[in-house]
């Protein structure tokens, strides 16, 4: 379907859903469906951002297919987030080449080749050296300068993409977001408030907690990380450390909920009901939870074989799947927190507008 | 060879009637199978397409507000049915309706906040969460859950009925016809108006211009074989509920997105371009129930809505968009009609507005005067391009006809007796407590009150 089809096809389901209204109690998006009674392309980006695939809605729709109405809100909005990562990432050429799971593949390998000649030229060979640190098989300012190059690519990526969705999803009668709004949507966001799961999917409703477990577990891992560049930097501890160390403690934790989450993830999908998804989205969802399943798996093999031989080809693997992760990230499944919670954002706004006095 | 299969209790139909007669049997102690003649997406008749339950309560509760008497209910039903009303039967329900919310969630059936919403319904009606194939999906789930069996695709050809007493049914399920021998039966199998041949027998062609709102599955074939068993047939059977639906819609289960109620903020021509009707008589929902009737009555079963730009915003939108034209000739053009005639029949009602304080949530004092049939409220001059208009039918939402039950839901012989073992529940006996009228979410409350008797009855008496 192309950009513009899908459009039309997102216009005639909502006119659909406007008229009816049944699923006003579940969820935000029918709430912002009813606020507006005509729809523009930018509202559906707003919508299908909004939208967390709990997927009630189309069990409960009489009007899902067979019905020659053929309403199915959980695939048209997967589709129609597809189409806004692809719209808004940038630097857009990008895109294509980058998304799903090919493209992190080729991220992962180019990345190993990558290190491998880092790993040459400062060592003069490859792996030689042996149980030694980390930074003896790649010196610390090489990879501070590779990995800043790719926090600086993933984030610029993602404020480009964030400042082109918010302006597509103002309305003509937005007001300004206040401090109060962006509160709440963090709230909505951190307790995942809309991704409720369905009863007539099996394992539908632990979707939340292994969401939360990835969430929570990338947040330690990055908590971890930060922990280590001061340890490093201000306190001048070079690493690895041991394992009791609160690094070493926030990665562990971390990276086991990432295992558990990711895995967990990856589960459930196993038991969708294949005809309420985006056969994309499911695809780009999976390649992404595998990328954090393979990062988080990794980390804690090196952890358990830092000491030993392999050390240096498990590091150089490790910190390959880490940076094909970044390099995706504008492009990949990751961003899509970015989109969803401006879309919390922009519904917090319109939340409180509705239910002030005088509407 | 026909296999014979034995049950406790068999349930005919698998919306909210017969589902809270096979979960009160099962409740009861009985095993049961549920007999259910749409495949599966379909399952739950017209029951998928509702949204609430009318709940008596005296007491505000964790999902009504304030409270509702069960004089103010019945006065209410009185209302609608013109009279023409049980009273004992109104009664009961109305008193049991109290019990439902409880044993409703139980079945695993959720509810919406009482605040949001977009009918303000809260004191009077509870509103199922996700409308009425969420319930039924819980339904389902539950009935599973306690062990009932569910035949989908399944329809009863013919029952044993000997001396008034249920022997068995002979169902055919895919390519196969079995026998299934039941102590007692609950019937709830819903109404006949998806059935054309049967309602050309009572409105002649104009029934091939009739939309069905709800299931195509509802053919009535179930109330054919009761009566023929010497069950006394209860309503009219060329009555019907329905109401003005947009002439675009699907020929069945279109549902509630099909409804338009445009009417009151306009005029409504015929094929003729005249009006017909006072389009500012009276609010929803008598103007919702009545429409249906006048536009059937109408030729060919056709009517048009026109209004202008004023007042596009002053309803629910329609699943389908309105016709658009800068004049009333070209708008008339779409339409396929006269432009002419309809420029005329405007510039006569445009001429007959007198000046008022419009006021759409009130009986106002915008009114015609000189025209016939006049237009009481509501009446704004159509003068402001640009102007939309709807094509109208009549939505059949549901018929009468049906069986006479008794108060504990069994099925009443010619002569005056109960059939020993044949219930019935639901829209197949709707008839019985109001033979006219309608009121939001009744419908519902009938068919889980009439359908939770009539399951616990079929268990005792299969005990």
């Amino acid at each position: 379907m192309s950009h513009d089809e899908l459009m039309e096809e997102g216009k005639r389901q909502m006119r659909v859903c406007n008229a009816c209204r049944y699923c006003e109690g579940f969820c935000a998006v029918w709430r912002a469906i009813e606020w507006r009674r005509d729809v523009q392309d930018g509202d559906l980006a707003y919508f299908a951002n909004l939208c967390h695939d709990c997927k009630e809605c189309v069990f409960a729709c009489p009007f899902a297919p067979p019905h020659e109405f053929g309403v199915n809100p959980p695939r048209l909005f997967a589709s129609l987030r597809q189409a806004s990562y692809r719209k808004y990432a940038w630097p857009g050429p990008f895109a294509r080449a980058l998304k799903g799971r090919s493209g992190y593949a080729w991220a992962a390998i180019g990345s190993v080749v990558l290190l491998c000649l880092i790993s040459l030229v400062a060592n003069g060979s490859l792996f030689g050296v042996r149980g030694a640190a980390f930074y003896a098989v790649l010196p610390e300012s090489v990879l501070e300068v590779v990995f800043g190059m790719l926090a600086v690519w993933l984030i610029c990526g993602w404020l480009v993409g964030a400042w082109r969705f918010w302006s597509d999803i103002r309305a003509v009668n937005s007001s300004t977001v206040q401090v109060r709004d962006i509160l709440r949507a963090a709230r909505y966001a951190m307790s995942l408030r809309y991704l409720g799961g369905s009863e007539d999917e099996p394992l539908s409703r632990s979707r939340k907690w292994f969401h939360h477990c990835v969430v929570y577990g990338f947040l330690l891992d990055f908590a971890s990380t930060c922990l280590a560049a001061y340890d490093s930097h201000i306190l001048h501890e070079e690493a690895p450390y041991p394992v009791g160390s609160p690094v070493v403690l926030l990665g562990i934790i971390g990276g086991a909920g990432l295992l558990v989450g990711c895995a967990g993830l990856l589960f459930v999908k196993v038991g969708m009901n294949r005809d309420t998804v985006d056969e994309g989205a499911y695809q780009s969802g999976r390649a992404f939870l595998w990328t954090m399943l393979l990062v988080a798996a990794s980390g804690l093999l090196l952890l358990l074989l830092r000491s030993t031989t392999v050390m240096a080809e498990v590091l150089v693997i490790h910190l390959s799947f880490v940076a094909a992760l970044f390099f995706t990230a504008p492009y990949s499944k990751f961003g899509h927190f970015v989109y969803r919670c401006l879309a919390l954002v922009r519904y917090a706004e319109e939340e409180r507008k509705h239910h002030s006095p005088g509407h | 060879m026909t296999t014979s299969i034995a049950c406790d209790v068999l349930v005919v139909g698998g919306g909210n009637a017969a589902m809270a007669a096979a979960l009160s049997a099962r409740d009861h102690g009985a095993s049961v199978i549920v007999v259910e003649r749409a495949p599966r997406f379909y399952r739950g008749g017209n029951s998928r397409h509702t949204r609430d339950f009318r709940i008596m309560h005296t007491r505000t509760t964790e999902h009504m507000l304030d409270v509702y008497p069960p004089e103010e209910f019945l006065d209410d039903l009185r209302r609608v049915a013109g009279g023409e009303m049980d009273e004992e039967l109104a009664r009961l329900v109305v008193e049991r309706s109290e019990g439902l919310p409880m044993w409703l969630s139980q079945q695993g059936v959720r509810w919406q906040e009482p605040l949001s919403g977009t009918l303000h319904l809260a004191r009077t009606n509870l509103f199922m969460l996700g409308g009425g194939r969420a319930m039924m999906n819980a339904y389902y789930r539950t009935a599973e859950k306690k062990g009932i069996q569910i035949w989908y695709e399944a329809m009863v050809e013919d029952i044993e009925v000997t001396a008034g007493v249920f022997g068995g049914a002979q169902i055919r399920r895919g390519g196969e016809v079995c026998l299934v021998r039941a102590s007692a039966v609950v019937f709830a199998a819903g109404g006949y108006e998806a059935n054309i041949d049967w309602l050309r027998q009572h409105w002649g062609d104009a029934a091939d211009n009739f939309v069905i709102r709800g299931t195509r599955y509802n053919q009535g074939n179930v109330i054919d074989l009761l009566l023929a068993a010497g069950a006394t047939p209860i309503g009219h059977p060329r009555a019907f509920h329905a109401v003005a639906v947009d002439g675009r819609a699907p020929k069945f289960d279109g549902g509630i997105v099909t409804r338009l109620d445009s009417v009151p903020f306009g005029i409504v021509i015929n094929l003729d371009c005249e009006r017909f009707y006072d389009e500012g008589e009276d609010f929803w929902p008598k103007r919702y129930a009545i429409w249906g009737g006048l536009i059937a009555r109408q030729q060919e079963q056709v009517a048009y809505s026109i209004i202008d730009s004023k007042v596009i915003d002053k309803f629910m939108p329609s699943v389908f968009p309105p016709m658009m034209a800068h004049s009333i000739a070209d708008l008339a053009m779409q339409l396929g009609l006269d432009a002419d005639r309809v420029q005329a029949t405007v510039d006569a009602y445009n001429a007959a507005v007198q000046p008022g304080n419009f006021r759409p949530d009130a009986l106002d004092d915008c009114h015609t005067v000189g025209i016939d049939p006049p237009k009481s409220h509501w009446a704004q001059r159509i003068d402001t391009p640009p102007f939309y208009a709807y094509p109208l039918r009549a939505g059949i939402t549901f018929t009468y006809r049906g069986v006479r039950i008794q108060r504990d839901a069994r099925v009443q012989l010619v002569g005056g007796d109960a059939m020993g073992n044949v219930f019935a529940a639901g829209e197949m006996v709707a008839g019985n407590v109001l033979r006219r009228g309608y009121l939001a979410g009744f419908g519902l409350t009938m068919g889980a009150v009439f359908g939770r008797i009539a399951g616990e009855g079929a268990a005792r008496v299969a005990r």
